[in-house]
C-alpha cells in the first residue's frame, strides 16, 4: 500500500491509480464508518463511492495532512447527510443510538438564550478530550465519532459489554462536569 | 441541544483524536516505507520540540500536556524524551516498578501498589480499567493482580505486553499510568429469592428508563429498541451490600428480574442472575439490559429477561452471582521505565 504522500501525488497528477490506492488503504475503514451510521450495505457502498469522488474533486487544491482523518471526515459527513435524507431508516443505527446517549448528556447545553455554536462546543470537546486518559479518550471517540457499537468496543478493548457501558457513562458524567466547570449550562 | 448540532460538534473535533482512535484499531504491521516516515516524523518532532521547549519543561508531571501532545504525534519521540521514574506516590498510595524485562519479544513488568497511610489495599485490589500503557510500538497488553503481601499491604501486578511488529523492544521506555483503584471486593453467589415466578402472581407496571446503557445476550438488541423496564417494587431482597433485587414480573411472555447496583460508576458493582431448579438445572437469561432511571446516573439497574414458556415455573429459584467493592481510590500515578533484555 502506498504512503499518503504518494497518494496525494497521484491525485495531483490526476492519475486514477490514486483512487485504487485509496480504496485499498482506507476502503474497509470507510465502509465500517458508513455502516455504523447507515446500517444499510447498499447506502454505505454508495457513500464510500461518493467519498472517493469528493477526494478526487478536492485534492488538489487541498493537500490534507493527515490524509486519513480528512477522508474519514468526508465519509462520516456524507453518511450522516444520507442518514438524515432517508426517513425510512429505522432508529437502530449505531450512530443514532450513540447520538441519543450524548443528547441525554447534553440536552440543556444550548438554549434559545445561550445560542452556543456547534463549533464552540467542538472546542470545548477538544479541551475535554485532553483531560481524559488515552483509553477513555479513544473509547469516547470510537463511540461518538466512529459510532462503534458497544459490542465492537467490548471486543476492541477486551472487556465486557457492561463494562463498556459503565465506562462510557462515567465519561459522559465527566463531560457534564467539565462543561459545568467551563461555565456551560447543562 | 438538537441532535444535529451535537453531531456537528462531535464531528469537528481535532484530527489528532480521530487519528489516535483510528490507530487503536490498526493491527497491521507497518510497512518499511511507513516506518521510515514514522522515524522522519519522530526526528522532526524531536528537533522542533528541543528548540521550542526546554528539556526541563518536558521533565514535568507525568501527565504533562507537552508529553501527551507529543505522544499523539509521535509515540517513539515521546517515550525517548520521557524521563525514567520508577516510583509514583499520590493519595497515600505508592506505585513502584519491581522489574521490567523482555523475553522472546514479550515484555513482562511487575509493579507493586502499596498503601502508605491506611488499609485500603488488599488481595482483591484492581485498577478499575483506569490504567493506560504508553509505548513507542504497536502492542496489546494485559494487567492482573498476581500477589498480595498482607504484612506490607502491597499488591503486585503483572503487566504483559505483546508487540505486533517484530523488532527489538529491549531498552524501549514504557509509561504505565493509573487513575483509579478499587479494593475491598466481595463476591456472593447463591439464592437471592424464593418468590413465586408464576405468571399470575401479580400485575406489574413498566416505564421508559432515563437512559439505556447497553445489553448483553444474543437477543439484547431486540429488547434494547424501545425498552420498557419494570417499575421498582422497592428492595425486595439484598443478598449483599450494594446489590438489591428490586422488581420481578412478566412483560409479555417473558419473565423480567430487576437488580439495582448501587453507585455502579464508583464501585463497579456488577453480576448476573440465573434460575435453577431442584435438579440443579441452570437456566440463563436470554438477554440483560442495563439502564439508569434518572439524570443523576448514580445507581445502575440491570433487567434480566427469561423465557420460561416450556418450563415448570414453580420449580425454579432465582440465583445470582455478584461482585461488589466499597473502596474506590482516585489519584494520578505514573511510572516510566526501560525494558531490560533477559540474557
Amino acid at each position: 500500500m502506498e504512503e499518503d504522500s504518494k497518494i496525494i501525488d497521484l491525485l495531483y497528477k490526476r492519475e486514477e491509480q490514486a483512487l485504487i490506492e485509496l480504496s485499498e488503504k482506507y476502503g474497509t475503514a470507510c465502509k465500517r464508518i458508513a455502516g455504523n451510521i447507515l446500517k444499510n450495505h447498499r447506502d454505505a457502498e454508495e457513500c464510500v463511492n461518493d467519498t472517493y469522488l469528493a477526494v478526487w474533486n478536492t485534492i488538489p487544491p487541498k493537500n490534507p495532512n493527515p490524509l486519513r482523518a480528512y477522508i474519514f471526515r468526508i465519509i462520516r459527513n456524507i453518511s450522516i447527510a444520507k442518514y438524515h435524507e432517508n426517513t425510512c431508516i429505522k432508529r437502530n443505527s449505531y450512530y443514532d443510538v450513540a447520538l441519543q446517549e450524548l443528547e441525554n448528556c447534553l440536552m440543556a447545553v444550548m438554549t434559545v438564550e445561550q445560542e452556543m455554536e456547534a463549533n464552540e462546543l467542538s472546542d470545548l470537546l477538544d479541551g475535554f478530550l485532553e483531560t481524559l486518559d488515552k483509553r477513555s479518550r479513544i473509547m469516547f471517540v470510537r463511540r461518538y465519532w466512529y459510532s462503534d457499537s458497544i459490542s465492537d468496543l467490548a471486543e476492541r478493548f477486551q472487556i465486557s459489554n457492561n463494562n463498556v457501558s459503565v465506562r462510557l457513562s462515567r465519561i459522559r458524567g465527566k463531560l457534564k462536569r467539565y462543561l459545568k466547570k467551563e461555565g456551560v449550562e447543562v | 441541544m438538537r441532535k444535529k448540532d451535537i453531531s456537528d460538534a462531535i464531528g469537528n473535533i481535532n484530527d489528532r483524536y480521530i487519528e489516535e482512535a483510528a490507530d487503536f484499531q490498526r493491527k497491521k504491521k507497518r510497512t518499511g516505507k511507513s516506518s521510515i516516515l514514522q522515524k522522519s516524523v519522530a526526528a522532526a518532532a524531536s528537533f522542533i520540540l528541543v528548540f521550542i521547549l526546554s528539556v526541563s519543561t518536558l521533565v514535568a508531571a507525568d501527565f504533562s500536556p507537552a508529553y501527551e501532545f507529543l505522544y499523539t504525534l509521535s509515540p517513539s519521540a515521546a517515550q525517548k524524551l520521557k524521563p525514567v521514574s520508577m516510583i509514583s506516590e499520590d493519595n497515600g498510595i505508592k506505585i513502584e516498578v519491581i522489574s521490567a524485562y523482555v523475553e522472546s519479544g514479550e515484555a513482562k513488568i511487575l509493579i507493586s501498589v502499596q498503601d502508605l497511610e491506611e488499609d485500603r489495599i488488599d488481595e482483591t485490589t484492581d485498577l478499575f480499567d483506569s490504567f493506560s500503557i504508553n509505548t513507542s510500538f504497536d502492542c496489546s497488553s494485559s494487567c492482573e493482580n498476581i500477589k498480595y503481601d498482607a504484612e506490607t499491604e502491597t499488591a503486585v501486578f503483572l503487566i504483559s505486553i505483546s508487540q505486533w511488529d517484530k523488532y527489538d523492544i529491549a531498552d524501549e521506555k514504557i509509561t504505565f499510568s493509573v487513575r483509579e483503584i478499587l479494593s475491598n471486593k466481595e463476591t456472593y453467589e447463591g439464592s437471592i429469592s424464593t418468590l413465586n415466578l408464576d405468571k399470575n402472581s401479580g400485575s406489574v407496571k413498566i416505564f421508559t428508563p432515563y437512559s439505556v446503557l447497553g445489553g448483553s445476550g444474543a437477543n439484547s438488541e431486540k429488547y434494547m429498541e424501545d425498552f420498557q423496564a419494570l417499575v421498582s417494587q422497592g428492595d425486595i431482597n439484598s443478598p449483599v451490600s450494594g446489590v438489591a433485587l428490586t422488581a420481578i414480573g412478566y412483560v409479555g411472555e417473558k419473565l423480567h428480574i430487576q437488580i439495582r447496583y448501587d453507585s455502579a460508576l464508583e464501585t463497579d458493582n456488577h453480576g448476573y442472575v440465573y434460575l435453577k431448579n431442584s435438579d440443579g438445572d441452570v437456566l440463563d437469561c436470554e438477554a440483560s439490559i442495563s439502564f439508569f432511571t434518572d439524570e443523576g446516573e448514580k445507581d445502575m439497574y440491570s433487567e434480566y429477561i427469561f423465557d420460561l414458556s416450556d418450563k415448570n415455573v414453580s420449580d425454579y429459584v432465582i440465583y445470582g452471582k455478584f461482585t461488589t467493592s466499597n473502596m474506590h481510590i482516585k489519584g494520578k500515578w505514573s511510572v516510566t521505565f526501560p525494558l531490560e533484555k533477559v540474557r
